[in-house]
Formats: C-alpha cells, structure tokens, sequence
C-alpha cells in the first residue's frame, strides 16, 4: 500500500477538449527557473484561451 | 536521411539538424542564440560562437534533434561526440533526468510547458499513453501533434 505523495507517480492526464490535469510530487517553475506557487494538484491551460495561464479557467468551452 | 535533416560545418565540427526529433525544449536558442536562432533562415549559424561553446548546447539538447561530431574522425571517440549512431548518448541522458525530482515542468511564456523526470500521461479516459522523461505540452491549441508541442505556436 503505498499513499505517500513522495511516492506517487506523477500524472498527466489529458482531458479531451480539455485541459492537462497534473497530480503527485511535481514543481512549477517559469523559464528562468524561479519556482511558481504549486497547490499541489493543477489544470494546465491546453487551447490557449485561458486568462489564468498556464492555468485553466474554462475558457476552452468559449465558442 | 530525412529530407528535412540538416548539416552545419564549421570546419572543425559538424552539426546535424533532425527536425523530427526535435521537442522544442528551447534550451540551444536560449542558450546560444547567437548560433541557434529559429528566427533566422538557416535557423543554425554555425560561425557565431566558437566549437566549444557550440558542443556544450549540443550536448544539452535533450534529444538527438541536435547532434555533432569532430570533422577530424580520430577525435570521435566515445563521449567526445554525440550521434544518433551512438545511442549510449541518449541512455546517459535519460538516467540523468531520472534522477531529477520531483518531477520539474517549466511554463514557456507563449510556447509549451516542458516536464522533466519521471511521469506517466494518461488520457481521461484511461487509455495509458506513454511514460516519459521529458516532453513539452502544447499549450497554445495549435499543435498537429496533441497533447505534445510541434512548434506550431510560432505560426
């Protein structure tokens, strides 16, 4: 039985039309490296429409 | 060789170019953007910057899109260049990100997000996908090649 987060591998789960839903022990950085607050458990924005990049706000669902 | 493959020689090296291999991990251009310019037609200027600087991003590039080797042919010996031919090249790298974690993703303003270490990607309707080491998200929507980045974004 292993639950620790330390030990859950980190996953990528791809939503059709959608987002990219990120869980387990993974860091946020920008391009120079400086980390970004992680809440642990994200949605990356995957069409480009987010206002909340790189998080997803729904935007995608906007026609 | 693929059409679209590309070699630059400065004399002392030779670069090659595997556009298909590439992931656009943006770490030559950074880098080195003297010599790794994607704005620029040729995009490598194999003339701006000297061989050992050149060599340095090479190896870093984290596939083999980006490989090269000594023009002198004596000097090729292993670990001293890097070639699709030599797969060890590949292998070392892939243990190193191993090694990184927790897994690192990197958000490019206006480009991908790039995820280092170890991970699975799972489609939501729990097809696995692939485990990897590294790969770039596209996050712009333009990609040909969903969920991945295919440098789309610069269209």
């Amino acid at each position: 039985m292993e639950n620790s987060n330390q030990k859950d591998p980190v996953e990528f789960k791809v939503v059709k039309d959608g987002p990219l839903h990120v869980t387990g022990n993974f860091v946020l950085t920008d391009s120079d490296g400086n980390l970004l607050p992680n809440p642990g458990e994200v949605y990356l924005c995957r069409c480009g429409k987010s206002n909340n990049k790189p998080f997803c706000d729904g935007s995608h669902r906007v026609k | 060789m693929n059409p679209n493959d590309r070699e630059y020689s400065n004399g002392e090296i030779t670069v090659s170019w595997k556009p298909d291999e590439c992931i656009h991990s943006t770490i030559c251009y950074k880098k080195l953007i003297e010599v790794f310019n994607p704005g620029n037609r040729p995009w490598v200027n194999i003339h701006g910057s000297t061989t050992e600087k050149i060599v340095e991003v090479v190896k870093q590039c984290p596939t083999n899109a980006l490989t090269y080797k000594w023009n002198d042919e004596s000097r090729n010996t292993p670990g001293n260049f890097k070639s699709v031919d030599q797969p060890v090249a590949r292998e070392q790298k892939e243990e190193a990100l191993v090694e990184e974690k927790p897994v690192r993703i990197e958000i490019i303003p206006d480009g991908p997000a790039i995820v280092n270490g170890n991970f699975v990607i799972n489609h939501e309707n729990g097809i696995k996908m692939k485990m990897a080491n590294m790969v770039s998200f596209c996050t712009c929507g333009k990609s040909s090649n969903q969920p991945f980045c295919d440098g789309s974004h610069h269209n």
